[in-house]
């Protein structure tokens, strides 16, 4: 589908031309680099490593291009670069055509943001990391080919990516079966890390987490409702919403009134939402990629809804564009959200300044997809540094027993099961409102529209404004 | 002399369908062609109306040599058809299919509307005129198609099988049709696969045989004439 | 379950809103029948027009203010301009048999759909827009029922675009010489019709009527690149059921698939209303294969 498979078309073309040289280059690069590698004392498998490079078609320009580099910094300074002229290749499978574009675009320029910010600071102890980029549309199978093509011909190290949960059920089966690391982009469904998968690590909150702190801002906002309408869309991330919700929902003393899975993506909602109102809900929650949450808020106007709704999972609504798309009508809503700026965080200057420094850059907010494709760079920068490897192996222990602190993102650290433990520190209660100058963040802040923007309001640590009900 | 075929000929791959065809037509005459299923009739029609491109050979229409114009053009000139496998616009009603002819002649709607009810009298489509054509019996729908070509007001007409599949009742009144239509001053060639039909009407006939010309002449001598006989081996009774 | 009380309750509303969604579909769809009863190709590109519409609207509006509505007969003249190339690029489809004709104007079109859709992102971005307008978002309510200014006026345009159309085909010459054209293009011929040409005009009409339907849908709905495959099964669905190249089969064809997807929602979970949609589609072809008024044009 798409123009993946095209795209994977040219690259095998291009491949098999390079290749023919690459197998002449390839002795001579072989030979140099097994040389020095010899000379810096670097452990026998990463030799091996080296070879398989060599060999793999798609790389094999890279290689030689900085062969005579490696020489050099090898012998000069043989601890500080141990992985030099080496090339760490990320797999980045996103939806980057069809109606998830917006959310994998923004993922990926997360990840080329950190990727040109790492290796323009020399790469990872020397190595370079080199993107491999595959789009799947909305086609979670061609998800699956798109890493399982990474792995077998290109030939990656890592594979990160997938956005939708659908999509990482499907990753995750080819990185499980080839024993490749893979580092997820959103996918918040809690079934990812609850498989009993070793080779996959979640950096995105689950839906309970996103639930828990839903249910808890929302008990606090509208502290009479009991009736709770769910407007979960059917896809694998609105569903396993769904179910965290209901479950959590006693805990709050809400009774679910209604939870039919809605068809994404249809321009009319006010047949559903007039039997929606029919259940006499106290709150309505959504849980929705983006445009149709926007749509729903809209419509429901018109069916004579005048209860609150509120999103009350991750994904669209916590990106600028849903106030775009909802206009003023937005204000005060609330949302969790693992990352906005606005926030006090404990550097706020360095969080300020990367948003800009992206702002100018993808001339789009850093939202919660650009965060985590940053996130995921450094993490796997971090784990390559402790592992002094690119082993598939040795990669995945090291990003497991990943330990590291960011001073815009908090502490990192993965439960057994892949999930990441960061957004206990991370995972905040926004609410949109009027744009002003709040404790560090001031008022011209480009991430905004219609006059509105994010602003922590829960919990109190990381609050920059007071919760208001709308 | 409004129509001259000049060796024509149409080749379909292998198959040679018209082989050096010529022959000539006067203006106001009615000619007939008959020949054996196969022999080339409809693709000799064809070639005239433009439907296909002759392989060689020259067709001349009113002094001018038409052979590489398109059908639309040529109709636009004065040559209109019927098909032998009925063809009417089968969602229009009988008047919607005739006005088609006329307005592509350039008249307006009312005029064509005018000059169409004339000639649906003339045919003696009036009592239908409001029905779908799919709606109608065979030979009424033959019928539309040729009001339809008459609508064009063509200078030459050429009718492929108008009478085939018509019961003997059916057959006189058409005959009667052709006739008056003829009488009018429009050149006609009639295509019959049944001779009877073309043999009380027309003043000369030519003959088709595997593509080629085997005999031209007025109705009764060729009747007679064995090459036709042997042509249609057997089949002298349906002469 | 609902009880029989609140089914009726929600009824009435329930048929108007379909009725309205109908009407939307309607518009959308018809360009597609249209050159497929024209010409036998199936346009899969078709939704990717109206989603130039909705970006042309767009444009007009951001850059030179243009109101929407005023944005309608632009979009119809640059799409129709549009459909003189684009016939240029699916004529030598016409050399082939029928058959392999229909399937390679499925492929052609398919392909014409992705770069279309790719373009767009390109200059657009993955973006997903709306189009400021008076409309949206502004109700009103009739009898109880709550309407929405953006589909009342986007079913109003889209009647009186359909009566133009009805009136264009039926009465005027080029419209029949159109409908000669798509009952038998070799007799039109042979009419003095030049087929070429009506094949261009019906092509150009049918993009104008994609790109309105667009601008139209961008009064009520979002806009990004990928927008178009969104809309071209259900609007594929739409043609079929109607009779595919029929112009008034298209409306009955988009009201009956609006009403149900309407009406369905009040028994069964909102997410399996395209399977009574299609449920529809299948039952309506086992009793008429030729759907509801094949073949009419
Ligand atoms: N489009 C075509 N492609 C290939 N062969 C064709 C085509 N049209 C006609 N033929 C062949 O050319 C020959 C002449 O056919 P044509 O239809 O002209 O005969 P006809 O004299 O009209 O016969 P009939 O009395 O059955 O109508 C036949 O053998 C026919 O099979
Ligand atoms: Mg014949």
């Amino acid at each position: 589908m798409y123009y993946a498979e095209r795209m994977r078309r040219g690259v095998v073309l291009s491949a098999a031309i390079v290749a023919t040289i690459a197998v002449i280059v390839g002795f001579v690069v072989g030979i140099a680099g097994g040389y020095f590698w010899g000379l810096s004392a670097v452990p026998a498998p990463v030799t091996v490593t080296t070879t398989k490079t060599v060999t793999a078609p798609g790389a094999a320009k890279t290689v030689t291009a900085t062969s005579t580099v490696t020489a050099t910094k090898t012998v000069t300074a043989p601890a500080a670069a141990p992985l030099a002229g080496k090339v760490i290749k990320v797999g980045v499978v996103q939806p980057l055509s069809g109606p998830l574009a917006y959310f994998g675009e923004s993922g990926l320029d997360g990840v080329k943001f950190a990727t040109d910010e790492i290796n323009a600071k020399g790469g990872v102890l020397g190595a370079k990391i080199e993107l491999h980029i595959e789009d799947f549309g909305i086609d979670y199978k061609a998800a699956a080919a798109a890493a399982e093509k990474l792995i077998t011909v290109d030939k990656v190290n890592v594979v990160v990516g997938g956005f939708a949960s659908g999509a990482g059920y499907t990753i995750e089966d080819v990185t499980e079966k080839y024993h490749v690391p893979y580092v997820t982009i959103g996918c918040s469904a809690d079934t990812i890390t609850a498989r009993g998968y070793h080779w996959v690590f979640r950096t995105a909150p689950n839906s309970t987490e996103y639930m828990l702190m839903m249910g808890h801002v929302l008990s606090m906002l509208y502290p009479k409702a009991k009736r709770v309408a769910i407007l979960a869309e059917n896809s694998e991330y609105g569903q396993a919403s769904l179910r965290a919700i209901k479950k959590l929902a006693p805990q709050y003393g809400w009774t679910i009134v209604y939870d039919e899975p809605y068809e994404k993506r249809t321009p009319d909602f006010r047949p559903t939402l007039q039997k929606v109102k029919a259940t006499n809900p106290d709150l309505i929650g959504l849980v929705s990629y983006l445009t149709d949450a926007a749509l729903i808020m809209k419509q429901s106007k018109e069916v004579g809804i005048n209860v609150p709704i509120s999103t009350i999972s991750g994904a669209g609504p916590q990106t600028l564009k849903f106030i775009d798309l909802t206009g003023k009508g937005a204000e005060g809503m609330v949302m969790a959200s693992e990352f906005w700026p606005n926030k006090k965080w404990p550097y706020l200057p360095a969080v300020m300044d990367i948003s800009y420094k992206f702002w100018d850059k993808y001339k789009r907010p850093i939202d919660f997809q650009a965060w985590a494709g940053i996130g995921v760079m450094y993490i796997i920068k971090d784990a390559v540094t402790r592992a002094k490897s690119l082993d598939h192996t040795d990669l995945r222990n090291a990003i497991a027993s990943t330990n590291m602190f960011l001073p815009w993102m908090g502490p990192i650290l993965f439960y057994p099961n892949g999930h990441a433990g960061w957004w206990k520190y991370n995972l905040v209660t926004y609410q949109i409102q009027k744009v002003r100058q709040v404790d560090g963040i001031p008022a011209n802040i480009p991430w905004q529209s219609n006059g509105l923007s994010f602003y922590a309001v829960y919990p109190p640590k990381a609050a920059v404004a007071a919760l208001t009900t709308p | 002399m409004i129509l001259e075929v000049d060796r024509l000929t149409k080749a379909f791959g292998g198959l040679i369908a018209v082989k050096e065809l010529s022959f000539e037509v006067d203006k106001g005459e009615l000619m007939g062609m008959i020949g054996p299923n196969g022999s080339g009739k409809t693709t000799t029609f064809n070639c005239i109306a433009g439907y296909y491109n002759p392989t060689s050979g020259k067709v001349i229409f009113d002094g001018k040599d038409v052979t590489r114009k398109s059908s639309h053009e040529r109709a636009k000139m004065g040559i209109a058809r019927t098909f032998q496998l009925v063809k009417p616009f089968h969602n229009m009603t009988v008047l919607e299919n005739t006005m088609v002819g006329a307005l592509t002649k350039g008249a307006s709607l009312s005029e064509a509307e005018a000059k169409v009810e004339e000639i649906l009298d003339l045919v003696g489509l009036k009592d239908v005129m409001k029905r779908k054509a799919k709606e109608l019996p065979l030979a009424m729908r033959k019928k539309v198609e040729l009001a339809r070509a008459l609508a064009l007001d063509p200078k030459l007409l050429l009718l492929d099988e108008v009478v085939a599949g018509l019961n003997p009742t059916e057959i006189s009144e058409m005959l009667e049709v052709i006739k008056e239509i003829n009488r009018r001053g429009v050149t006609i060639i009639m295509v019959e696969h049944v001779m009877r039909a073309v043999m009380s009407i027309s003043k000369r006939i030519i003959v088709l045989h595997h593509g080629e010309k085997i005999a031209e002449g007025p109705p009764e001598e060729i009747a007679n004439s064995a090459k036709v006989i042997e042509a249609y081996l057997g089949e002298k009774y349906m002469i | 379950m609902l009880s029989l009380e609140m089914v009726l309750a929600l009824l009435p509303s329930s048929i108007v809103y379909g009725i309205f969604l109908g009407g939307l579909y309607a518009i959308i769809a018809v360009g597609l029948s249209m050159i497929f009863g024209v010409m036998k190709v199936i346009n899969l590109a078709h939704g990717d027009f109206a989603m130039l519409g909705m970006y042309i609207t767009f444009w007009l509006l951001t850059i030179f203010g243009v109101p929407p509505l005023l944005s309608l007969p632009v979009s119809f003249a640059v799409m129709f301009a549009v459909g003189f190339p684009f016939m240029w690029l699916v004529k030598p489809l016409f050399k082939r048999p029928l058959e392999e004709m229909i399937n390679s104007s499925v492929i052609l079109t398919y392909g014409a759909s992705l770069a279309l859709a790719s373009g767009a992102q390109m200059i657009w971005t993955s973006n997903f827009r709306r189009v400021p307008n008076p409309y949206w978002g502004t109700t009103f309510s009739i009898g109880g029922i709550g309407l929405d200014m953006g589909y009342t006026v986007v079913f109003m345009f889209a009647v009186i675009v359909y009566l133009m159309l009805y009136f264009f085909l039926i009465r005027t010459k080029v419209g029949k010489a159109i409908r000669a054209v798509s009952q038998d293009p070799d007799a039109a011929a042979l009419m003095g019709i030049d087929v070429d040409r009506m094949h261009t005009l019906s092509m150009g009409i049918g993009l104008g009527l994609a790109a309105l339907g667009g601008s139209l849908l961008s009064l009520v709905y979002y806009l990004y690149p990928w927008v178009g495959e969104q809309l071209v099964l259900l609007m594929f669905i739409i043609c079929v059921l109607g009779g595919l190249g029929s112009i008034l089969g298209v409306f009955y064809g988009a009201l009956i698939i609006g009403l149900a997807e309407s009406i369905a929602v009040i028994f069964i979970p909102a997410s399996i209303k395209d399977v009574v949609a299609y449920a529809i589609f299948l039952g309506i072809l086992l009793i008429r294969p030729q759907g509801l008024l094949g073949g009419k044009m």
